[in-house]
C-alpha cells in the first residue's frame, strides 16, 4: 500500500476556471455549464514566453499554479510530473501540415515547442526552477499513470511533488481518428502523510481483477471523464469536493487498475 | 540508493544489431553513420540508420501498431534474447508485477507524416488504414511492448525529449522501490522521421558532415535511430535469470529552467544531475572510470556539458561522446548512451570520441582521443533534452 496526502488542487476545464468552480458542480450546488475555457497566459511567464505559450501550456501551467498556491508551496521548489496523452497536439499538427508542402520550412520555435515536455519546460523556465520536471504519457490512462509516478516519488523521496494532468482534443483531421472532448487540466500537490494543511489523504492498492473505472455522479461530467484522459481525475476529485471517504478505481494502463481511497482530513 | 540489477539488455542502433555487434564496432572504432539513403527523408546529410526495418516480420496480431518506431521496438525485443528473458521473468513475478517504462520523443510520427501526405483531397480526412492511437500516440510504444511481451503491470511512456529514456530509469526505479511493481522493462525507442530532420534543420543544428562532438569545428548533430531495453529488478529476488548483467547504482535529475532549446551556458542544471547521481551511488568523482557524454555535437551543448563535467568530475575522468558512432538517437539517446557505457564495463574499454580531429581548445574535461583498455567499474551516462531536462545515470559492474 502506498499512502500520501493532497495539499493543493487546481482545475481548469469547460466551464471551470478553478478548483472551487469545479467542486461546486461536483457537489451538485450548481449545474454543469460547459463553455470553452478562456485560459489566460499565466502571469508567471515572461512576455516572450507568454506569446509563445500554446493553449495546452496555458492549461497545464494555470492548473499547476492553482495547486501550488493552495498548498502554500514555492512552485519552483517542487519536483513536477506532467501527464498528457498527446502533449502539444496542435503544434504537432501545424508542423505535420507544414511538412506536406513541396519545400517545407518549419518554424524553429514551433519545433522545440512541439516536444511532449513543453509545458514542463515552460513551468521550469517560468520559475527559473532547477527542480526535476517529468513528462509522461499513458494514452487514455495518462492521469493515473502520472499520479502513480508522482506518488512513488513522494514515497521514495519523502517530499512534496506536483502532478499535472492536461489534455486537449487534437485538431482535425486527427480528432476524427482519436476523438476527445474539451480541454481539461487538473493539478495536485502530493505530500507525505500528515503534511500540514492536507485536504485529504490517499491510500493506493491494486484493484481486484476486472475492476472498472470509477464514475462521476453528474452524467455530463462522467461523459467528459470518458472523453478526456485528464478529466478521469474528476472521479477522484468528487469525493474530495464532498469531504467523503471513498475508494476510487482508476486505470494507469490497460488492465492495470488501482483503488485510490480518499479520506478527508 | 539500494542498487538494482540490470539482468537483461538489448540494443539496436546504427553501430550494430545486438550488444555484441555494437561492442565489436566500438572496439574497431567504426561509425555507423552514412549519407542519407532513405528516399523519403529529405535531409542532405548523414544519418544513423538501422537497416532491415522495412522487411521485418511484424507480429500479425498487433498489425494496427505497425509503424517504423514499433518495428524498431520489435527488432529490439528480438535481439540479445530479450523477449525470452522477459518470458522467464514473467513466469517468476507474474505478468501484472512487471512494469513497462519507455522513453520516446516522437513515437510513430513517421506514420502520421505519411498519413498527412495521403489526406483526402476533398475532405482532408486521414486514410482509413491509418491507426492514430496505435501508432501516433506517445503511449503506442509502451502499449505495443507490453502487448508483445504479454505484460499487464503499470505502463508509461516518458517523453522529456532527448533525456526521455534516461528518465525512464528514474521513474521505473521509484515504481519498484514504492512497491508498485517487482521489475520493469525500461529503455526507449526513437526512429528517423521528417519532423525531427526538418526541425533540427530549421534550428540550424544539423552538421553537413558526420557529427563531430567535442571537436573545435563541430557544427551540429547527425540524427540516428535506436531501440534499447533492459530488465530492472531488485537484487534480492530469487530466480536463475536474475543474474546481473550490470547494476544501476544511482541517478540524478534536474531542470535548467533557462530556455526551451538552449542549455544554461554554465551547465549548472547538468551539474546538479551529476552530483545527485554520485550522491545516490555513494561514489566520489575519482571512482568514476568513464563518462558517456550526451555530446550531441552542437556548439552550445558540448560546451555547457564540458563546463559541467569539469566542475563535477575535474580534469581527469575519461569521457567521450559515442554519437559519432550512433548519431543522436533523441528519445533513445539515454538508453543508447547507458548501454554503451555498460559495454565499457563489460568489455573493459573506454571508447574514444569518434569523428574528433581536434578537441575544442576551450574544453577542460578529459575527452578521450584514443581508446583505452583496462578495468572499468563505475560509469556515468548523461542525457539532456529540450525543455532543459537533465538526467545522469551511474552504472556499476555486476559484482
Amino acid at each position: 500500500m502506498t499512502a500520501f496526502a493532497i495539499t493543493g488542487i487546481g482545475v481548469i476545464g469547460p466551464g471551470f476556471a478553478c478548483w472551487d468552480d469545479c467542486a461546486q458542480v461536483l457537489r451538485g450546488e450548481r449545474p454543469y455549464e460547459p463553455a470553452a475555457a478562456a485560459i489566460a497566459a499565466p502571469p508567471i511567464l515572461s512576455p516572450r514566453e507568454r506569446r509563445r505559450a500554446s493553449p495546452t501550456v496555458r492549461l497545464a501551467l494555470g492548473a499547476a499554479r492553482q495547486a501550488a498556491e493552495q498548498a502554500g508551496q514555492r512552485a519552483g521548489d517542487l519536483p513536477a510530473v506532467f501527464g498528457s496523452c498527446h502533449g502539444e497536439g496542435k503544434v504537432t499538427h501545424n508542423l505535420l501540415n507544414a511538412l506536406t508542402s513541396p519545400d517545407p520550412v518549419l518554424s524553429p520555435t514551433q519545433f522545440h515547442n512541439s516536444v511532449h515536455n513543453t509545458a514542463a519546460g515552460y513551468w521550469a523556465i517560468a520559475h527559473s526552477s532547477q527542480a526535476p520536471c517529468d513528462s509522461v504519457s499513458g494514452g487514455d490512462y495518462s492521469f493515473a499513470a502520472a499520479l502513480l509516478i508522482a506518488a512513488a516519488q513522494v514515497v521514495c523521496e519523502r517530499r512534496a511533488v506536483l502532478v499535472v494532468a492536461y489534455d486537449a482534443a487534437l485538431p482535425e483531421p486527427m480528432n476524427a481518428k482519436r476523438p476527445m472532448t474539451g480541454a481539461f487540466g487538473a493539478a495536485m500537490v502530493l505530500d507525505q502523510r500528515g503534511a500540514e494543511g492536507a485536504v485529504c489523504e490517499v491510500q493506493c492498492v491494486p484493484a481486484a481483477p476486472g475492476a472498472e473505472w470509477a464514475t462521476v455522479s453528474n452524467s455530463a461530467l462522467n461523459t467528459l471523464a470518458a472523453e478526456n484522459p485528464s478529466a478521469r481525475s474528476l472521479a477522484m476529485l468528487e469525493p474530495i469536493s464532498r469531504g467523503e471517504r471513498r475508494a476510487v478505481v482508476l486505470g494507469c494502463a490497460p488492465g492495470a487498475f488501482h483503488e485510490w481511497t480518499v479520506t478527508p482530513c | 540508493m539500494e542498487p538494482l540489477n540490470i539482468s537483461a539488455a538489448s540494443l539496436v542502433c546504427a553501430m550494430g544489431r545486438g550488444l555484441d555487434e555494437v561492442a565489436a564496432a566500438m572496439h574497431a572504432e567504426q561509425s555507423g553513420l552514412r549519407p542519407n539513403d532513405l528516399p523519403w527523408l529529405d535531409v542532405g546529410t548523414h544519418i544513423g540508420r538501422v537497416e532491415g526495418l522495412e522487411d521485418l516480420a511484424f507480429p500479425a496480431a498487433l498489425s494496427n501498431y505497425d509503424c517504423r518506431n514499433n518495428r524498431l521496438a520489435q527488432m529490439g525485443l528480438e535481439t540479445d534474447g530479450f523477449s525470452e528473458h522477459i518470458a522467464a521473468a514473467r513466469a517468476r513475478y507474474g505478468a501484472h508485477r512487471i512494469a513497462v517504462v519507455l522513453g520516446t520523443s516522437t513515437s510513430g510520427i513517421r506514420q502520421t507524416e505519411a498519413a498527412y501526405e495521403a489526406r483526402d483531397g476533398v475532405t482532408g480526412a486521414l486514410p482509413a488504414d491509418f491507426h492514430l492511437k496505435e501508432t501516433h500516440d506517445y503511449f503506442s510504444l509502451a502499449d505495443f511492448v507490453r502487448l508483445a511481451l504479454q505484460l499487464t503491470g503499470a505502463a508509461a511512456v516518458v517523453s522529456t525529449a532527448c533525456s526521455s529514456s534516461s528518465r525512464a530509469f528514474i521513474d521505473a526505479t521509484r515504481l519498484i522501490e514504492a512497491g508498485f511493481c517487482d521489475a520493469a522493462v525500461v529503455g526507449g525507442v526513437d526512429t528517423l522521421c521528417r519532423l525531427t530532420a526538418r526541425g533540427f534543420g530549421a534550428l540550424e543544428l544539423l552538421d553537413a558532415q558526420p557529427c563531430r562532438p567535442n571537436d573545435r569545428s563541430r557544427a551540429g548533430i547527425s540524427i540516428g535511430e535506436a531501440a534499447g531495453f533492459v530488465l530492472l529488478e531488485r537484487p534480492g529476488n530469487p530466480g536463475p535469470s536474475n543474474r546481473p548483467y550490470l547494476r544501476l547504482l544511482g541517478f540524478g535529475e534536474s531542470s535548467d529552467g533557462y530556455h526551451m532549446s538552449a542549455p544554461n551556458p554554465d551547465g549548472t542544471g547538468a551539474q546538479i544531475a551529476m552530483r545527485e547521481a554520485l550522491r545516490r551511488s555513494h561514489l566520489t568523482a575519482d571512482q568514476i572510470d568513464y563518462v558517456n557524454l550526451h555530446g550531441t555535437g552542437t556548439p552550445l551543448n558540448d560546451r555547457a556539458e564540458d563546463a559541467a563535467v569539469f566542475a563535477v568530475l575535474g580534469p581527469g575522468v575519461p569521457a567521450s561522446s559515442t554519437k559519432g558512432g550512433t548519431g543522436h538517437t533523441l528519445g533513445a539517446a539515454g538508453i543508447t548512451g547507458i548501454l554503451l557505457a555498460g559495454l565499457a564495463i563489460r568489455h573493459a574499454i573506454k571508447p574514444r570520441n569518434l569523428n574528433l580531429a581536434e578537441v575544442d581548445p576551450d574544453f577542460r574535461s578529459h575527452i578521450l582521443t584514443s581508446t583505452q583498455t583496462g578495468p572499468v567499474r563505475h560509469v556515468l551516462a548523461n542525457a539532456f533534452g529540450f525543455g532543459g531536462s537533465n538526467c545522469s545515470i551511474v552504472l556499476g559492474a555486476a559484482s
